[in-house]
């Protein structure tokens, strides 16, 4: 029980600091850059972002060991791709009939989630670390969590860059690369720490 | 439109990485070494230009309501295949890349061609769209590797180039690439890591505005000398 | 385009996404079935090319699997003439490094090869180069890395990889000298 519970501590701290899925992995800059002018519709994209990966960890975990068992593990990418669709599908239809207001502030960003490679990229991570079922769903949503954070942050920043003078050619995407780099420099201070 | 305009449009003025802003995950996550970039490029360029021909081929046939479902289903589809051929024949370019072949169906590059281009255009057109935004796609990631591994490490062509021997290829990514200095002693360490990442492709989108913006302005200029 | 002004026909659209799916998944098991054999024989390969690197046997010997439930991050132990090898799986800086640790009969380290790892280019993966894996050859006591006082030279910007190394191979040391 104690090693579990060590293992899943560590686990949801790299998966919020130290291999945060924005600044150290890589995955899910689209939505990243696409979603982060505001903050409050970085706060919707990133809650929408960890529902659906805590909830594509574990069926996705189901998913795979049926996969193996069948001797089709080769079949891994497109079984989850297609998963992550239909789930996405699913939350839409079920939020909108039953939790209108949740779906009214989360709606907008639900189909963009599909094509997130954090929440594809996340499924992958599970089985290549061969984690068990409540490490996969702790993974996925702590992994959710840390795009939270640095969506969040990063939405900050970015309304702040309004009032920044820099030079015209790096309007738009190229400052915002730039400050997330910086914001990456700050996150690389977590890189290596433990507690177990 | 012709074949020249389209390798125009996919090298520069309408580049997927420059000008689209599509696909950044893999263009800041492995180009550390141009072994991978220039794997991960040509691997990204063949997935892309076959589910263009397959599904501006199939684009009478797929019904309109479930389309996404279906591109999302050729994509995978193929980027298993070259994922699978990657691991069985150039097993050195499956493990530097790792996780981020699988991830290429999610690439926003391909969707945004099929959904743009391949399902409206078509198959000579779309074959060449995908070999034109692919090439595309693999100039910016080369570029990236390039002043990312001599900045940071001090040498050109890790992986892919070795001249212990005379000059080769290495296709197994063992060469040790053309050692300028000393990367250890002098490399900008911070340029082979995530920040390095971001913060050049950050200066090259700002290049690219610079040069499209400038080649506007001179076009401006010459239509109102014109005017005059 | 089939749209029609009713509305979606349901049943059609299953029929052409199953259709679709069946033909790819066809695909996909041809593709299976021609790279299924070489790629188990590339990762046999790799795992033997490393056995054979950190404990080499004489012709006609073999690696046996012993069957070993101790430490969680030990995922392997074969046992040769000559000693043990251990293979395990620990966590990096960045990534989790499989490496396998072979061990000769007086408990001293005969070598370190690490088969994966996702360590940062240029930093944590210079671990698998070999000016560094050689210094754990003839370690025979628990190792540690000079930062913590130890012999072992860090790795320059990656101290936590060195120490994560350094650690498997402790842990290696001791599984083996549990084992007798």
């Amino acid at each position: 029980m104690d090693n579990l519970f060590g293992s899943l501590v560590s686990i949801s701290l790299g998966a919020i600091l130290i291999n945060n899925f924005i600044f150290s992995q890589f995955l899910g800059i689209c939505p990243f850059l696409g979603v982060s002018q505001k903050v409050d519709t970085a706060v919707g994209m990133g809650l929408a972002v960890t529902f659906v990966m805590g909830l594509a960890s574990a069926l996705c975990y189901v998913v795979n060991i049926v996969l193996v068992k069948l001797g089709l593990d080769y079949m891994q990418t497109l079984a989850f791709i297609l998963v992550i669709a239909s789930l996405v599908q699913l939350v839409e239809m079920f939020l909108k009939k039953t939790i209108p207001s949740l779906y009214s502030a989360l709606g907008v960003y639900l189909p963009l989630i599909t094509t997130n490679c954090a929440v594809l990229g996340v499924v992958l991570l599970n089985v290549q670390n061969s984690y068990n079922f409540i490490e996969s769903v702790v993974y996925g949503i702590t992994g959710g969590l840390g795009f939270l954070l640095a969506i969040v942050l990063f939405a900050s920043v970015r309304e702040r860059l309004q009032f920044a003078e820099y030079p015209k050619s790096f309007e738009g995407f190229p400052i915002a690369l730039v400050s997330a780099g910086l914001l990456a420099l700050a996150f690389m201070g977590f890189s290596g720490m433990k507690i177990f | 439109m012709n074949i020249k305009q389209q390798f125009k449009e996919g090298l520069i003025t309408n580049n997927p990485v420059l000008v689209q802003l599509v696909g950044m995950c893999s263009t800041m996550a492995i180009t550390t070494s141009l072994f991978n970039g220039v794997g991960m490029g040509l691997s990204v360029l063949i997935i892309l230009t076959c589910c263009n021909v397959v599904i501006s081929a199939l684009r009478k046939i797929i019904p309109n309501d479930i389309r996404l479902a279906i591109f999302v289903v050729i994509i995978a589809g193929f980027v298993t295949i070259v994922d699978l051929m990657l691991q069985a024949f150039v097993p050195a370019l499956s493990d530097a890349l790792g996780v981020f072949i699988p991830l290429i169906v999610v690439n926003c590059i391909i969707m945004a061609r099929a959904e743009g281009f391949a399902q409206k255009s078509s198959v000579g057109a779309s074959l060449i769209d995908g070999i034109s935004q692919g090439l595309g796609y693999t100039l910016v990631l080369i570029a990236m590797c390039l002043i990312r591994e001599f900045l940071g490490n001090g040498s050109i062509g890790g992986g892919l180039i070795d001249i212990s021997n005379g000059f080769r290829i290495t296709m197994d990514g063992t060469g040790a690439g053309i050692q300028v200095f000393n990367g250890d002693a002098y490399g900008s360490l911070f340029m082979i890591l995530p920040l390095g990442g971001f913060i050049t492709l950050g200066c090259l989108i700002a290049l690219m505005q610079y040069l499209l913006r400038r080649s506007a302005e001179k076009k401006e200029l010459k239509e109102q000398e014109a005017a005059e | 385009m089939t749209e029609k002004k009713s509305g979606p026909n349901i049943v059609k659209l299953v029929i052409v996404l199953t259709l679709v799916s069946a033909v790819v998944a066809a695909i996909l098991g041809g593709v299976n079935a021609i790279t299924k054999d070489k790629i188990a024989a590339i990762t046999e390969q790799k795992t033997n090319d490393a056995l054979a690197e950190v404990l080499p046997v004489n012709e006609g010997e073999t690696y046996t699997e012993l069957d070993y439930t101790g430490d969680s991050t030990i995922t392997h132990v074969w046992e040769a003439p000559s000693g043990h090898v251990v293979e395990l799986v620990v966590s990096g800086a960045q990534s989790m490094i499989d490496l396998v640790v072979g061990v000769d009969n007086d408990g001293v380290v005969t070598g370190v090869s690490i088969i994966n790892h996702g360590e940062t280019p240029g930093l944590g993966a210079k671990a698998t180069e070999s000016s560094y894996r050689d210094q754990y050859i003839g370690v025979n006591a628990p190792a540690a890395v000079n930062k913590d006082g130890g012999s072992i030279q860090a790795l320059t910007g990656a101290t936590i990889t060195s120490r994560a190394v350094t650690d498997a191979v402790n842990t290696a040391m001791a599984a083996v000298a549990e084992i007798g």
